[in-house]
């Protein structure tokens, strides 16, 4: 099945690519995309299915830290390949269109 | 030493009867009706469906946190709660103890769609809806929580769709 690249995902996957050997967690790709998390999260879950993106729980003490631990996320060599070429060719959404469903936190 | 009874082995023994139950009735149901048009008992089917789906998670709920009639399951020994959480043992550990990221109702809201959630998948998505919640600025939780919600029953065909496919693809159990 292969992965339809909405403007939303194209957001995540943009984030994502912009240093593909780091990872970045949910509240991160939400205010470097401007979606809201809700909207974010799914984009993420299709993208690991897809193997594009993989991600793990934070190793941290919750207690010591005083949060929850965060779920971090990072592309694939495989996904940052693929998500490289399919943005390319991916007809891209002018700056205005995407500041606008930033700030309305659209849905996928 | 005699293993540990997880209480929610109960709750889940006894959605497992009530669905069984409700599956025989439903079948019988659309027998009875298959004489109609497919249009109006495939309606009343998915309908009834719902009902109790819904019936069956209010009811297994009770006395669980978060589900209906919570009060008074505090335990005396000056925990915070009782040990019973819609994250298991396994998942607390793992992403830590958890802050109320919203209010009360908010919380609750999130927990049982969790639940209409395939188990795991339910559990990472609270799990991970708690972690970004009890770091996201406070004016911005409401509508953080409201954007969960609102994606929730996509995202929950999304899940149950990949699960079905995933039990498809494991094929039927063999015993032992």
């Amino acid at each position: 099945m292969s992965l339809r690249l909405t403007v939303q995902v194209q957001l995540v996957v943009q984030a994502l690519l912009r240093d593909p050997a780091s990872e970045m967690y949910g509240l991160e790709l939400s205010e470097e995309t401007g979606l809201q998390p809700g909207t974010a999260y799914p984009i993420l879950l299709r993208l690991e299915q897809e193997g594009w993106v993989t991600s793990r729980w934070e190793d941290i003490d919750p207690r010591a830290e005083k949060r929850p631990a965060r779920r971090y996320y990072r592309l694939t060599a495989n996904g940052a390949v693929q998500a490289s070429a399919r943005l390319a060719g991916a007809s891209r959404p002018n700056g205005a269109a995407l500041r606008r469903l930033a700030e309305g936190g659209g849905v996928a | 030493m005699m293993p540990a009874v997880d209480p929610r082995d109960d709750a889940r023994k006894r959605r497992g009867q009530i669905i069984g139950i409700v599956s025989a009735v439903t079948v019988v149901a659309a027998a009875a009706l298959s004489g109609t048009r497919f249009r109006d008992w495939a309606t009343w089917l998915l309908g009834t469906e719902v009902i109790v789906v819904t019936a069956i998670v209010v009811v297994t709920d009770r006395g669980r946190p978060g589900g209906v009639r919570v009060r008074n399951t505090r335990p005396r020994d000056g925990r915070k709660n009782g040990g019973n959480s819609a994250i298991s043992a396994h998942d607390q550990r793992e992403a830590g103890p958890v802050t109320p990221p919203a209010s009360r109702r908010q919380r609750r809201l999130l927990i049982t769609v969790s639940r209409i959630m395939p188990t795991r998948s339910g559990q990472r998505w609270l799990a991970e809806a708690d972690s970004l919640l009890s770091e996201i600025a406070p004016a911005r939780r409401g509508a953080a929580v409201r954007s969960y919600l609102r994606s929730a029953p996509r995202l929950t065909v999304m899940m149950w769709a990949h699960e079905l496919l995933r039990l498809a693809r494991l094929g039927p159990r063999r015993p032992g």
